[in-house]
């Protein structure tokens, strides 16, 4: 089999895929791939509950660069002075993408093919074959970084095909907050992929909102390499996508390193979301936590799928994953799948899963206290999605509450 | 004033109240005893507006409102209040930001304007003390975590705050110490009064040694079998209820 190219990073301090020659190789790669195995069915295991036929036939072209209609001030920006990027379906439109070049950072050999640990990985074989740019962010300094990417539809369907590269040097701290956002009626389907590097004991937090209406598939796949004493800490808000699927592979490649994928699926109407994580224990004394929480509403079906995979050598592991599920329409599902696979003896892994309809004793507590049914409704969800955010910085923290609290109250459908 | 015509409820189509007449004039407390079964609270719930209770017959009005048909949160405006016998812990939702939203949320049903948090704050604080409820509790989740008896001083301090026109107290005593109980009694005696009556729900005397009622009632069955004073109570205590059912 031929192997897809995997760790893409740009050619030059000057261009990110910005010459038709960029990258040409790894795209005809990825496109021989693509046409080899197609687009995956529901007939593979880590894709039974999720089916992108209807993306398929949507029959997107390569999205365009798009003429902006609006001003990036405007944008909902969340931390004051932090560095500011904008994508409009995939191509950068405000600041600087490039943030210096300090060459590679993980000494760790990368050897794995992300065809088998992203689930027959056709979502990173398209977007290596489609991808047109994207923030290569290699930090050597401390930094908090905001990109919104606009989805501007468009008449006939297109697909947006951003990627990026986030390097962390060893010992910094950095936030990088994403917000995928729709702009116009219209179509533009997102397929996201994301290398992710955080050297020995640096610390990032990545946050990510998908907030890109309610019409569109969007897609991502995020692939993290965690080195020692390092921590990536993944919290995710997601609302927007007819069809949605996220897919993390997290990869704990040395001691002491940490990853945590946190967040919260607010589902409704006919909208189908899924999240996937695949975490690999590859070292010992390394920790890991899935925390999950899914709203259902209307005729809204859910996926979780996350897997903690164990190596033999990774003694000492701590893994633990929670699945919450709320469910307020008996039309909706939700399809959830824990797995574990453990070759080490020494190790400490929890998974755990509930999916039920909000308490009748609380609601009544709440009412027979004066509280009308809906705002009791409502107390009783925001505090089911409560404490996720609670590690974040205020300003943060406040936004993503302030958009469940909008979702609450007006998108359930 | 409460009154209870020919109550009947059911739940998962089996009856459990059978034709409860019961009235409690303005300012009066009364004590509802009964062998466990009995229906004791059921009838709290079905005041309180539970709708897994279904009412099949019979009326309860509330200061001449018809209560039968109306939502829990519409009977806590009109100024009913349902002590629970066993506080609902609520996760995720800090006692102070609940007890406002219910203090406004009765308020607003009520036409009556917000009230501002610095007022709130100073209501809340005093009533709190007089109850034993710390400033750390008032931060905490509602009731997650509290004991047995931190939950019942919640519950009476809810009441305070809400000052409701009738308030269902369901076996408040059970799970108390003594000294809890002296403090839960001392609270709801200070909110006796002219305009306010009580349903005192319990299995044993001992709270009514505290909370001297003006009539007591035995429900056996899922119906008022006997009504008397006070001292209908300490019969009770010693002879047991066997005696009085088997004589009704």
């Amino acid at each position: 089999m031929m192997t897809l190219p995997t760790r893409y990073r740009p050619e030059s301090a000057h261009g990110f895929l910005q010459n038709p020659t960029d990258g040409a190789q790894w795209r005809s790669e990825a496109l021989a791939q693509l046409k080899a195995r197609g687009i995956p069915s529901p007939k593979l295991e880590r894709w039974r509950y999720t089916n992108l036929a209807g993306f398929e036939k949507a029959n997107a072209v390569p999205a365009q660069k798009p003429e902006l209609s609006f001003n990036p001030i405007t944008l909902p920006w969340m931390v004051q002075n932090s560095r500011k990027l904008v994508f409009a379906n995939g191509y950068l439109v405000f600041g600087d993408a490039r943030l210096t070049l300090g060459g590679h950072l993980l000494e760790v050999p990368y050897d794995a093919d992300p065809m088998e640990k992203f689930n027959d990985g056709m979502l990173w074989a398209l977007n290596t074959a489609f991808m047109q740019d994207g923030p290569y962010l290699n930090l050597h300094e401390d930094a908090t970084i905001e990109i919104i990417h606009v989805g501007l539809g468009h008449d006939h369907p297109q697909l947006a095909s951003p990627r990026t590269v986030i390097e962390i040097a060893a010992g910094l701290n950095a936030t990088i907050i994403e917000q995928y956002i729709a702009d116009g009626a219209g179509v533009v389907h997102t397929n996201a992929a994301l290398e992710i590097e955080v050297a020995a004991n640096a610390n990032l937090k990545h946050i990510r909102i998908q907030d890109e209406g309610y019409t569109r598939t969007i897609l991502s796949s995020t692939h993290a390499r965690i080195a020692r004493g390092a921590t990536y800490e993944h919290s995710f808000l997601n609302i927007g996508g007819a069809l949605s699927r996220q897919e993390f592979w997290m990869e704990l490649l040395e001691e002491g390193a940490h990853a945590a994928v946190k967040g919260a699926q607010l589902v409704t109407g006919r909208q189908h979301m899924d999240t996937t994580v695949l975490i690999e224990h590859a070292a010992a004394n390394c920790t890991s936590n899935q925390t999950i929480r899914n709203v259902l509403a209307g005729d809204a079906v859910g996926v979780f799928q996350g897997k903690i995979h164990v190596h033999k050598i990774a003694q000492k592991t701590d893994g633990y994953q929670l699945c919450n599920t709320v469910m307020l329409s008996d039309r909706a599902s939700m399809n959830t799948k824990p797995e574990l696979e453990i070759y080490a003896d020494d190790v400490k892994c929890s998974h755990g899963n509930t999916v039920g309809a909000l308490d009748d004793a609380p609601l009544f507590y709440l009412r027979s206290r004066g509280i009308p049914e809906a705002e009791a409704r409502r107390m009783m969800l925001t505090a089911f999605i409560g404490d996720l955010f609670d590690a974040l910085d205020d300003n943060i923290k406040d936004a993503l509450n302030k958009r469940v609290a909008q979702w609450l109250d007006h998108g359930i459908v | 004033m409460l009154e209870i015509k020919n109550l009947h409820a059911a739940i998962d189509g089996k009856d459990i109240l059978k034709g409860i007449d019961l009235v409690v004039p303005k300012g009066q407390v009364h004590a509802i005893m009964g062998p466990n079964g009995s229906g004791k609270s059921t009838l709290s719930y079905v005041l309180a507006g539970r709708e897994e209770y279904e009412i099949t017959d019979g009326t309860i009005t509330l200061n001449d409102k018809d209560f039968t048909a109306m939502a829990p949160e519409e009977r806590a405006a009109a100024g009913m209040f349902l002590a629970f016998q066993y506080p609902i812990e609520i996760p995720g939702v800090q006692t102070t930001t609940f007890l406002k939203t219910s203090v406004n949320a009765i308020r607003k049903q009520n036409g009556q304007p917000e009230m501002d948090a610095l007022t709130f704050l100073k209501t809340l604080k005093a009533k709190a003390e007089k109850l034993g409820v710390s400033d750390e509790m008032l931060k905490r989740p509602l009731n997650v975590g509290f004991s047995g008896g931190e939950k019942k001083r919640m519950e009476i301090l809810q009441m305070a705050m809400l000052e409701p026109s009738f308030a269902v107290l369901d076996e408040t005593d059970s799970g108390l110490d003594i000294d809890a109980l002296k403090i839960v009694s001392e609270g709801v005696n200070a909110l006796r009064g002219p305009d306010r009556s009580f349903l005192v729900i319990t299995h044993y005397q001992r709270l009514l040694d505290y909370i001297v009622p003006d009539v007591v009632h035995v429900l056996a069955g899922g119906r008022i079998i006997k009504t008397g004073g006070p001292e209908l109570a300490k019969e009770l205590e010693s002879t047991g209820y066997a005696d009085v059912i088997e004589a009704a």
